[in-house]
Parts: structure tokens; C-alpha cells; sequence
């Protein structure tokens, strides 16, 4: 079951030298229904992957509360926010952030091994399989070798390998053409609905956006749209 | 448990290059470390065997280190001689255990020829035998040394030997064949055991056939007759004369005595003291340059370390924002670095110990000395102290991983 999310008064806002304080975010409320998927638009710098950043407590707030299941990450330790974060959260980043000296298994379990020193075999059967889903065949090939759109779906592969309840997407088919893009969404959108996990997608896209339950539409670090799509 | 080997492996993989050479600094540095800390023990245990039977030696007056240098270390230097009859006041001085004449100049196939007498061939009687064949009965009859490369039962004809001749041992040089003593043959009857020294390279014959080689008489009344006692009127000048004495308290008062009219007594002991002296002097201002070196090493080592976390701080900043504690992302940071340092420090040891073999064999061709090398714990010292250090220093970019802005560093800025 996915994270349910709220998000109050936040402000984020970046010191200047010389200057009053540079405004990055400045959202009264925010809900997130748990389940749900979530665009997030707006043009370059309205503040949409600083958005995403403070959801997965990557970079704390100014002030303001982001409550998921009612825990406040805003207020956890970096210690305990990187644990709630391996825990609960899934990141596909617009560059894919693969570790290009390891193999695509290696890239995709990376978070395991974090707390296990190899894989056992019945993660390795589950991981073949994922990959056969995602369309990547050879799992033991290098990153490195891979073409941008493979590198994406290892990336999506990797977010989505610990079945986490908050998947949180910045701009996850920016560098890829319409059928890998298309392969990409699809696989985010399936594993939402299967998992009824909640799925937070920052795009310019509008045929992402438009698989969207709700598109939140940012501009200068304020929400401007935030209605849910008929 | 958790797993860092993994990202340390890519890292390394991703480093090449650089991964190699701070290894191999590190390497350097250490085993130029190891190899002079070896070296010189090697030096010191090999020179101090070497002169274990040369308990006093006398001499012309001169230079000491020489008169040392050429007894107990076959440098062959021509050393000023002392008159013949001291051997008569030897030979009566109840303090004296043995004494033995030692004349050198000759050499066969670059090996020295030196003369002395069966007492001190058997040095002073611990051997009852030779290694091999018998010792030498008569003015013609030579025994050689462990490493002489000299058939027993062979004749030789000794050469006048011309100061530092830095022929192949066992080759005869185009000087040597031109300045031979055709009228003396010597036959080869025996092999000593081996002594760890120069004198594993020399051929020893009865001094008397050294004194009728040069046209000296034999220094006994009678012909054919070797050994003391001697005649002291017939007896040639001699360049020295290794004493042993009874007692320890002897022995001072032997030196004493014979540092007088003209001559010079001294325990080889003093002057490998100073020369230890001066060898742990360059040794300590070595062993300075090469932890200063080591040091500086280290150094680049952190700051190529730096170097490459600066590069790979986004990757350090992933492992935290996919949930990766701050432990284990400073963990592969820590061994990271300390693992380029460990692995530098190893192969350092072992090169260091290639190195000291190398030179070991080197100056032990040069010397004659039998340079052997006994490991131990302080000549790992400096690498242990910079692996410590390594790993304290190695500890940077472990911070610096624990205090990255994730929002930033993914970001690129």
C-alpha cells in the first residue's frame, strides 16, 4: 500500500550573498492520496526536482512539514531519513545515476547490498525476471555498455526492486524517444497499480502527464494547478 | 552485513590508472624504507662475523681503518710495513695465545693470495679439518676458500697482484697473465669451510712461500720449515699480524703495548664501531629523507584521494539518496583510500625485500661478505606507521562523503 502525503507550509529558500533570500518553494498544502499518481509540471526552475528532493528528504526544508503516513521527514535525522528512504522510497533519476562499472544486476539490487553482503539465489531469479519485464535480457553485462533507453529501465528496474510505497520520478523519459518513454511509463504505471503504490512523476512531458490521476503545475516554486484530471 | 566491497571494486575499476600509481608511490616509498633498514643490519651482523677472529691486529703505523679494511676485509691496498722481529717478542709474551703473520700482493685468477701461518688457516684451531682434502704441510701447497672456483689437486702460479685489479674472480686478466711468478707453483690441497667473509674468496698459502715467491729467504734457518716459531733476524717486514690473545684483559694491554715504536695495535671492533657509527649516521639521515619522502608521498596520495572523491562524490551522494547509511557510504570512502595505501604498503614490503636481495648480492660480489637478510618487525615499522597514518588520513573522505548536500551533488552543482 502506498504512502499518503501532506505537505504544510513549506518554504524553501536558498541564502544569497548580498541579497535577500532566494525563494526555490513556497507551497501552503499539499495532499498526496496514498495509491495515487501524481504529475508534477512546470517549466525549468519552477522548483519541481527541488519539490521531489524535499519528498524523499534529499534536502530539508526551510520550514514547513512533510508528513508521509503522518512521520514528518522535515524533522527525522539524515541517519534515520536515509533509512525511512531505503525503506519506503523508489528514485528515478533524469540521469539514470547508474554505477557504470557494475553490472546491470549489480546496479539494480545496489540497495541491498547495503545491508547483505551477496545476493541470495532467489533474489537473482526475481531479478531475472524483472528484468525480462523491463525487456533487459543480458544482467550481467556492464552499465557501461548499455544504450540510454536500457539505462533508463535499469534505473526504473533499481526504484522499483525493494516494491517501495512512494515511487518519486524526476523527468524519467526527458532523454528517451517516444517508444522507450512509452516502455518506461508503462512499467511505473504497472507496478503502481499492482502495488497501489503512490507514484510521483516531475515531467515537461505532456503525454506523461496526461497518465497522470493528478498533475500538480508549479511555477516559481508555487503551486498554480493542483486539481485532480477529470 | 553490509556489503562495500562492491562500490570499492568499481571505483578502483573506474580509477585505473591513477589506482596503480598511488599504489606504486606508495610502494616506492616504503621500499626504499625496507630495503636501507635491511641493508644495513645486513651490513653490520656480516662485517662484525667477519671479523670475529681477527681479536687484535697489528700493523706499521698508518691508517686504521686500512690496516682493517685490507686484514679482515681483503681490500687490497698497499699497507706500510713493520719490521720482521716483532714476531720474536709475539712469540715470547705469555699473553699472546697465537699470533699469525698475514702478507698479501698476489693473487691467482684475480682471487688474493695471502700468506699466513696453519694457525690462523684453522682459525686459532676451531677447525680440525678442512671441508675438503687436508691443509697445507709445505712452502708449495695452498688451501683455498669456500667460494674459490679452484680444483683441488690443481696447480697455480700466483701473479703479482696491482692494487685494485677489478677483475672477474676466477678469470685470469691479461695483466694478470703478464705479471706471473713463473718459478712457484703452488698445488691446491685442501677447501676451507665457508666464513661468511672475503676470505671465502682468497687462496691461503704458507706465508713463508709468499716470502720466497718475493725473494725473501723463508724467515727460518732451515729450508722447508713453516710456521712459528720464525727466525725474527730472517723474518721480511710484514704489513700485519693478527694476535689472539688469552684473556680479554691480555688483549688491552697487547694493544697498549704495541702502539708504540712506530707500530699501531687495534681490536677491528673500534673501527667497525665508528664506521657503524657512520653507517647508522647515514642510515638515520636516509631513513629522515625517506619518511620525509614517505610523508610527501602520503600527501599526494590524500590529495590525489581528494582528487578522485571530488570525482566520484555524486556516486557517494547516490548510495545516500538510494538509503545507503552514512556509515556505509563513509566505509567505502575509508577503504577506498585505505585500501590504495595497504595495498602501496605491501607491495612496498615485498619490494623492499626484492631490493635488499638485489643489493645483498650485489655488494656481497663486490665485498665478499656473505650479506644474509633476517626479517623483523622494525623494518616493517615505517610501513605500519604509514599505514596508520594512511588510515587516519583516509578518514577525509569519509567525512567528506558523510557531509555531502545530497540535493546538490545529484544535481550536479
Amino acid at each position: 500500500m502506498g504512502l499518503s502525503g501532506q505537505i504544510t507550509d513549506l518554504r524553501l529558500e536558498v541564502p544569497q550573498p548580498d541579497a535577500s533570500p532566494l525563494r526555490i518553494l513556497d507551497l501552503p498544502h499539499l495532499d498526496f492520496e496514498a495509491g495515487s499518481v501524481i504529475g508534477i509540471s512546470g517549466p525549468s526552475g519552477s522548483g519541481k526536482t527541488s519539490l521531489l528532493h524535499c519528498l524523499a528528504g534529499l534536502m530539508r526544508p526551510t520550514s514547513g512539514a512533510i508528513l508521509w503516513n503522518d512521520q514528518d521527514i522535515a524533522a527525522l535525522s539524515a541517519t534515520d531519513c536515509d533509512l525511512w528512504r531505503r525503506e519506503h522510497v523508489g528514485l528515478v533519476f533524469q540521469d539514470f545515476q547508474l554505477i557504470p562499472e557494475l553490472s546491470v544486476l549489480e546496479n539494480i539490487a545496489l540497495p541491498q547490498f547495503f545491508s547483505q553482503w551477496r545476493l541470495t539465489e532467489t533474489q537473482k531469479n526475481s531479478l531475472h525476471k524483472q528484468g525480462q519485464q523491463l525487456g533487459l535480457n543480458n544482467l550481467y553485462q556492464r552499465a557501461s555498455s548499455l544504450s540510454r533507453g536500457e539505462q533508463q529501465r535499469v534505473a526504473v528496474a533499481r526504484s522499483l526492486w525493494h516494491h517501495p510505497a512512494l515511487i518519486l520520478a524526476d523527468e524519467p523519459t526527458a532523454s528517451l524517444d517516444r517508444a522507450h518513454a512509452d516502455k518506461v511509463m508503462q512499467a511505473l504505471l504497472e507496478h503502481a497499480s499492482q502495488h497501489r503504490t503512490t507514484l510521483i512523476v516531475a515531467s515537461h512531458d505532456p503525454a506523461v502527464l496526461d497518465l497522470m490521476d493528478r498533475v500538480i503545475a508549479l511555477d516559481s516554486g508555487r503551486m498554480t494547478q493542483g486539481q485532480p484530471l477529470s | 552485513m553490509m556489503n562495500p566491497l562492491i562500490i570499492v571494486k568499481a571505483d578502483y575499476r573506474a580509477m585505473r590508472g591513477s589506482a596503480w600509481a598511488a599504489v606504486l608511490l606508495v610502494a616506492f616509498a616504503v621500499a626504499i624504507g625496507v630495503a636501507l633498514s635491511a641493508q644495513e643490519k645486513a651490513l653490520r651482523t656480516s662485517t662484525t662475523r667477519a671479523a670475529a677472529d681477527f681479536d687484535l691486529v697489528i700493523g706499521a703505523a698508518g691508517s686504521a681503518t686500512q690496516l682493517v679494511m685490507t686484514t679482515v676485509y681483503l681490500q687490497p691496498e698497499a699497507l706500510p710495513l713493520m719490521p720482521g722481529e716483532i714476531l720474536k717478542s709475539l712469540g715470547k709474551d705469555p699473553r699472546v695465545k697465537a699470533f699469525a703473520p698475514i702478507a698479501f700482493g698476489d693473487v691467482v685468477r684475480s682471487y688474493p693470495v695471502i700468506g699466513t701461518t696453519l694457525d690462523f688457516v684453522t682459525r686459532w684451531g676451531r677447525y680440525d679439518a678442512p671441508m675438503q682434502g687436508r691443509f697445507f704441510a709445505a712452502e708449495n701447497e695452498a688451501v683455498v676458500g669456500h667460494d674459490v672456483a679452484v680444483q683441488l689437486g690443481e696447480e697455480i702460479i700466483p701473479a703479482h697482484g696491482l692494487g685494485s685489479d677489478n677483475s672477474v674472480k676466477g678469470a685470469t686478466s691479461a695483466l694478470e697473465a703478464n705479471h706471473r711468478h713463473e718459478t712457484t707453483r703452488l698445488r691446491v690441497v685442501g677447501r676451507l669451510p665457508a666464513t661468511g667473509s672475503p676470505w671465502d674468496k682468497a687462496i691461503l698459502v704458507p706465508i713463508e712461500s709468499v716470502w720466497e715467491t718475493h725473494g725473501f729467504g723463508n724467515g727460518h734457518s732451515q729450508d722447508g720449515q713453516i710456521g712459528a716459531p720464525f727466525d725474527a733476524e730472517k723474518v721480511p717486514p710484514l704489513p700485519a699480524i693478527v694476535v689472539k690473545p688469552h684473556r680479554i684483559a691480555d688483549a688491552y694491554a697487547l694493544r697498549s703495548d704495541y702502539r708504540k715504536y712506530g707500530l699501531m695495535a687495534l681490536f677491528p671492533a673500534e673501527i667497525l664501531v665508528s664506521l657503524y657509527r657512520n653507517l647508522g649516521d647515514v642510515r638515520d639521515a636516509m631513513l629522515v629523507a625517506s619518511i620525509l619522502n614517505s610523508v610527501l608521498i602520503l600527501c599526494a596520495i590524500i590529495l590525489l584521494i581528494i582528487a578522485i572523491f571530488s570525482l566520484r562524490r555524486r556516486r557517494y551522494a547516490l548510495l545516500r539518496a538510494l538509503g545507503a547509511s552514512a556509515l556505509y557510504s563513509g566505509l567505502v570512502a575509508w577503504l577506498g583510500a585505505f585500501g590504495l595505501i595497504a595495498a602501496g604498503c605491501l607491495a612496498g614490503l615485498a619490494l623492499g625485500w626484492v631490493l635488499t636481495a638485489a643489493l645483498s648480492l650485489w655488494l656481497s660480489a663486490q665485498t665478499g661478505l656473505d650479506l644474509q637478510l633476517s626479517p623483523d618487525w622494525t623494518q616493517t615499522m615505517p610501513a605500519l606507521m604509514l599505514l596508520m597514518a594512511g588510515s587516519l588520513f583516509a578518514c577525509l573522505p569519509a567525512v567528506m562523503a558523510y557531509r555531502l548536500s545530497l540535493h546538490e551533488t545529484l544535481r550536479g552543482e
